[in-house]
Order: C-alpha cells, then structure tokens, then sequence
C-alpha cells in the first residue's frame, strides 16, 4: 500500500552495499578464524613430578598422540611438593588451559591439594585411588597398574595346582586393589588368601602365617608396606623354603627370585593412553564419564632358574609367551 | 778426522730450525714455529757463521726436523674436558611407581659416559687451563744439548781441509707455556642426542736462550773458529729469541648419541663424533693446523656412588702425516658427597703409523666436581704424564671449570 504524497525511502547506496557485504565479511572473518586455528583446538598445560626417564618417555607418547590439541608449557617440580603446588596456581593463574597433564604421583599429588576444575589428566601413577581419594570429578588417567585379571592369569597358567594365591597388603593402600582382585580370581578358579597389614614389621609375621594356609603361589602386589627392601628379601626366602612360586612386579624381582613377574612394558603407551583420555574430555566427554586405565601392554618375566630350584614345571606356553625368560 | 755427527740427543730434533732460511734476527720471532728457527740466524742467514779468521766456516743443521712435531705436541697435550650431563636428579622406581633420588655421580671429567642431556636442556661452560712444558723425549727443555757440525767444503769430505773436523756445542734453555681458555655449549637436540660446540682462545710464549762454544779437535783452530765475544760482527756465542702469541684455537664440535640407557644388565652406550677444525693459527702454536674427526665409542654405568666408565676410538687427523690414532679413556668416578664427585681416568693416544716423537702418550687424571648451587658445578683436574720420556711433556697440567645446566621442564 503506498503512503499518499510520500516517496518510499530508499536505502541509500552505502547502507545497502553495507547489508551486502556484511555478512560475507562475517563469513570471510569466520574462514580467517578457521584456518588460523583448528576448530577443536584445546590448550594443555603439563606438570611433571620430576625431570626422569621414564615421565619424558610418557610425555613424549602424550604429545605425539594430542590429536588436535597444544602442548603450551611444561613445568617440573622437581619433587618438590611446594613448588608443585605453585606450578599449579600458575597454570590456574595464567595460563588456564582447557587441560592439565599431570606426569607422575607427585604431579597428581600437588594438584589434589590444589583445588581446580580444570580437568585433569594422569599418567604413570600407581594405585590411583589412594591418591584420589573418594575420586574428585575432574580426575582421570592411564595408570601404571598392571591390571589384576592378567596377573592372576598368568598364576593360573603355571598349572592346574594353583588354586590358593596368598597376597599381604595394607588395606590403605591397595585394598580396592584386593577387592577388584577377589571379584575377578573366582573366574579364574583361584581363592585368594590374604593377610593385612600395617606396617612393613607386620609383614614377615603374616608370611609366616600364610604358610600354614596350604597356598600354592605368592602375589606381590604393588603395596610400599610390602616392598621394603628387608621385607621383599623375606618373600624371596619364604618362597624358597616352602616352594612357593612368587608373581613379582618387575624383572628385578624376577632376577630376585620370583618365578614370574608382570610389568608395565612402555611408559611412552601409557602416554598414549592419557592422550586418548585427554582426546575424549577435550572432545566434550566429562572426566568422570571416563574411567582410568590400567596399563594395556605388559612385560612378562619368567625365571626358569628359580622355577627349577623349588621344583616348579613352567609350562612350555607361558615360556613362550613371555618377553624375556631368565635361564 | 772426525766424521761428520749428526745431531746429537733430542735437542738435535729440535734446532731444525738453523736450516731454515728465516729473515727474522734473533729477538722477536715473527711466528711462534720462527724461534728456534731464528737462533743465530743473521742477515737471513741460518747457523753459526765465525767470520773472524780469515774464512767463513759455518756450522750448520743438515737435517730437517720435525717442527711440527713439537707444535702439535703443544696443541694437543691439552684436551678439553668431556662435555657430560653432569647434575642427574632421578632413577625411576618401577616397583612403587616413583622416582628416587639419584645417588649417580656428576659424571667423570674427561671422558665421556653414555648418558645425554636430555631434550631441550642446554648445558654451558667455560674452562681455563695451563701447561709449563717441561720435557721432550724425556730431557728437560731448559737444557738441550746440541752438538752442530762443519759444513763440508770441498773438497768433499770431513777433515779435508782440516779445521772441518771442529764442531759448535750449543746449550739451548726453552721455555713454552700454554694456556687454553674455552666456552662451550651442549643442546639436547632429542632425549639421546647432544650437540656441542666449544671455542678456544690460547695464549703460547716461547723463549730460546743459546749459548755456544766451539769444541776445538784441530790444533790450530784457534786460527780459524773463533766467536767474535764483542759481538761487532754479529758472532756472538748468545743468542736468543722469543715469541708472544693470543689468539683463536682450533674450534670443536661435537655429537653424542646414547643408544642403549638403563637396560637391564647392560651398561649405558653411546658414541661420540667429534671434529676439531683448524681455525688456530698453527704459526704461532695456536691451532695444530689440520682438521682432526674422532670417533668415540662410550660404554658407563652406575654401581650405587661408584661409576667406571670408558671411552676407546679413533681418531683421523688431515695432512697425511700419518697422525691418526687410537683413543683410550677409562676410569671412574664416585659421589662421596651428594655434593662432592671424584675422578679420576687413565687417558692415552696412540698414534700407530706414525714415527715422530710422542707417538704414545699417557697421562692420569685426578678430579673434584662440586655443585654449590642448584645446576652449577665448579670442576677442578689436574693431568699428570705418566710416561715422561716421549713427546713434549709438562709435569701437570690444571684446569679449573664451571658449569650450568638449563632447560627441559621449567
């Protein structure tokens, strides 16, 4: 309907190529942005307990397999828990990332006392849960626990006479590790006998008092109570007077005395796993949506010297199937 | 009639220099290799000329010595020392899952273990040394004995005429002193592979005193040989020269790869490449003159507070002097103290196709690390021949260091 004796207005020239061009700068702009960063870019921040072989290696696996995201700065607190704990404030200060790595238990430790909502992410930590605690929800990651099915596996594989392993533990320690333990071994066809303790003086005590329990293999769990130095020759000596096969933790325990032993194989895979996690959460996933790892490739020791010396027969395809077997 | 002699004794090895046409009067040698060169030497004119007499006999060197010889001995009795990763925080403990304070060494002094630095980390230094050279082939250089003989005239033949059968005995006193000061700088370029770089500068002075008398074996020498002891017409029995020098030495690079660390029973391994390039001016004894490629195979572990190490390779030295030779280093090091190493090495060379002198040479090692302070260590060594009569040797040799470490995680 037209306005009597009124023209139309019309938009001038300027506001109409302004209205034309408008919109393609807003796209040009928005290409700009696109090609200046990835569109699923995300920032990390790396805090590690200590400058050591091991943590660089998973440090290492961690960036390479970042998949879309930035490494923006490492820190080492160089074990030093105070300056742990101030390494994190600056990252929560100034840096902000959308991520924290952090490498190593002392790393993890530092940031539980360092209140933050920044997701988190861990790698080679053993026995997680006694550092987190009741499991704050920002917290996930690639532990370096073997997981408990493949060691009781392994002890099952020695022979259908394996049927009592013994463990000794602190409760505080690794006892959710004892509890995952006893739901998996009964599939396994194996009773778990165990004896706590509190103190590594309570160990050689409970040893003793596992002889008379008729067990037929020894689990060394990954349990500091246990693995003092006096304590574990104890268990190497027990093993020997009662003929007692030990599944050790490590092929120095292997060399010590331990006719089997699982160890974590690669620290740069557990950084890829913490990789994978961290690509999950900065994908959109929640911390507490993604469970922590146990480690997924595993170094199987056998020692055949000490098999032979207590009179245990290694079946020719554990033999087989480990990565290195001491004669 | 006296045969003619050649050159007696080391010293004999040494005063090539009297053959050598040189333009320089005894005094300020042009070039560090001119002062023995220039003993004597007058108008351009080498050897002892006594022009009193009526002729113009002359004694002179006829064998050509290798010089050389003595400047390398000065450029390379002096080694750099290793360029090791020194403050090592950590070994891992699988069993706990945690790191242990390393009770390792700061590592030896100069040789070098299988460890690298590490990524990013840079390592930087400087080091000052010094040598007063005391001995060559075993005699002391304040007293060389020379013994030149008469030219032969013709006709040909010593004793005809017979005041050819006279000889000059000259006494020399030698002084030389070297010290290096060097920067240096190591990258960890990857987890396992360092590169290094250290730059020289090296002050040398070098003194000759002589004193000459004519052994007189014709009875009427007196006749004809005779030393004019004013000096007017340029014979006298003296002679000196001397030379300062401050400049560039030979800058070195190196490359370290450590292929094997903390496995099992073996020990660390790892290889080193090393060029030294001729940037010193070899005239004045500041560079050896030759480019130099050292292969170096490393083998190192660590007992607790105790860690032996060694070192054994190649080395190729440019020229075709048949210089090339086998490096050894072995020895150990251990932390008494969580902040005091001690070292101490056996270092040789062995230049197998060579016929010079100091064709073997052997020396011990004696050193102290000390970490004062976060990443700094201040390292003190003191070298010591251990076979005295081969080559141009002092009685030790001291070099003082200092060191930091930086990078890697902040």
């Amino acid at each position: 309907m037209h306005r009597s004796g009124r023209k139309e207005p019309r938009w001038p020239n300027r506001r109409r190529l302004a209205r034309r061009l408008l919109p393609a700068l807003a796209l040009g702009s928005i290409a700009l942005l696109c090609l200046a960063s990835p569109a699923s870019a995300g920032d990390v921040a790396v805090l590690m307990g200590a400058n050591v072989g091991p943590y660089k290696e998973a440090l290492e696996g961690f960036e390479k397999n970042l998949a879309g995201h930035e490494v923006v700065k490492t820190f080492d607190m160089d074990g030093d828990q105070e300056k742990g704990i101030e390494k994190v404030r600056e990252i929560e200060d100034e840096l902000k990332p959308d991520l924290i790595f952090a490498v190593g238990v002392w790393a993890l430790q530092a940031i539980m006392q360092t209140p933050t909502h920044t997701p988190v992410v861990f790698a080679m930590v053993l026995n997680p849960p006694t550092v987190l605690g009741n499991g704050p929800a920002n917290v996930t990651g690639a532990s370096m626990n073997v997981p408990p099915k493949a060691s009781l596996q392994r002890l099952r594989e020695l022979g259908p006479q394996i049927k009592r392993v013994g463990l000794v533990y602190n409760p505080a320690k690794t006892g959710y590790l004892v509890t995952e333990a006893r739901a998996i071994a009964g599939s396994q066809g194996i009773e778990l006998i165990t004896k706590e303790v509190n103190t590594p003086g309570d160990v050689v005590p409970a040893l003793e008092a596992l002889a008379s329990e008729n067990i037929d293999a020894f689990w060394i769990l990954p349990d500091e109570t246990v693995l003092a130095p006096a304590v574990t020759k104890h268990v190497f000596l027990y093993s020997y007077r009662n003929k007692i096969p030990v599944m050790g933790l490590s092929e120095h325990q292997a060399r010590m005395g331990a006719v089997l032993a699982l160890s974590a194989a690669s620290n740069e895979d557990m950084g890829r796993q913490a990789a994978e996690l961290a690509n999950a959460i900065l994908g959109g996933r929640k911390p507490s949506a993604v469970p922590y790892t146990t480690a997924r490739e595993v170094h199987l020791t056998v020692n055949l010297k000490v098999a032979k010396k207590i009179g245990v027969t290694v079946p020719d395809d554990l033999i087989g199937s480990a990565d290195t077997v001491i004669r | 009639m006296q045969q003619w002699q050649p050159p007696r004794g080391v010293a004999g090895a040494m005063i090539l220099g009297l053959t050598l046409a040189s333009p320089a009067f005894a005094g300020e040698a042009k070039h560090m290799e001119d002062v023995i060169p220039s003993l004597y030497t007058e108008d351009g004119v080498p050897g002892v000329q006594l022009q009193l007499g009526g002729h113009q006999p002359h004694f002179t060197e006829g064998a050509l010595v290798e010089l050389n010889r003595l400047n390398e001995d000065i450029t390379s009795t002096l080694g750099l020392l290793a360029l090791n990763s020194t403050v090592s925080g950590y070994t891992f403990d699988m069993e706990l899952g945690v790191p242990v304070r390393n009770t390792e060494s700061f590592g030896p002094i100069l040789s070098e273990r299988a460890e690298t630095l590490g990524q990013n980390r840079l390592n930087v230094g400087c080091q000052a040394s010094r040598a007063d050279f005391r001995k060559f082939e075993g005699e002391n250089i304040d007293s060389l004995d020379v013994v030149l003989p008469h030219l032969d005239n013709p006709p040909p033949g010593i004793g005809n005429p017979p005041y050819e059968v006279d000889n000059v005995l000259v006494d020399i006193d030698l002084k030389i002193t070297q010290e290096v000061y060097a920067c240096y700088a190591t990258y960890g370029i990857l987890r396992n592979l360092d590169f290094g770089i250290a730059v020289p500068a090296v002050r040398v002075s070098m003194s000759a005193d002589a004193t000459a008398v004519i052994e007189r074996n014709y009875f009427l020498s007196s006749t004809v040989h005779n030393f004019d002891p004013t000096g007017a017409s340029g014979d006298s029995p003296n002679s000196s020269s001397s030379k300062h020098a401050f400049g560039l030495g030979d800058v070195v690079a190196r490359l370290k790869y450590n292929f094997v660390q903390d496995h099992g029973w073996l020990p660390g391994m790892g290889a080193l490449l090393q060029v030294k390039t001729p940037t010193g001016d070899s005239k004045n004894f500041l560079g050896t003159g030759d480019t130099r490629v050292r292969l170096l195979g490393i083998a190192s572990r660590s007992y607790g507070i105790v860690s032996p190490h060694i070192n054994l390779g190649w080395e190729w030295v440019s020229g075709g002097n048949r210089e090339d030779n086998i490096r050894y280093i072995g020895g150990f090091d251990f932390r008494l103290h969580p902040k005091i190493t001690f070292v101490t090495d056996i270092v040789g060379s062995y230049a197998y196709s060579s016929s010079a002198p100091g064709k073997s040479i052997v020396d011990g090692a004696f050193g102290v690390k000390v970490n004062p302070w976060r990443e700094l260590i201040i390292a003190f060594n003191a070298l010591v021949p251990l076979n005295k009569d081969t080559g141009l040797r002092p009685d030790w040799v001291p070099t003082l260091g200092v060191e930091y470490s930086f990078g890697g995680p902040e």
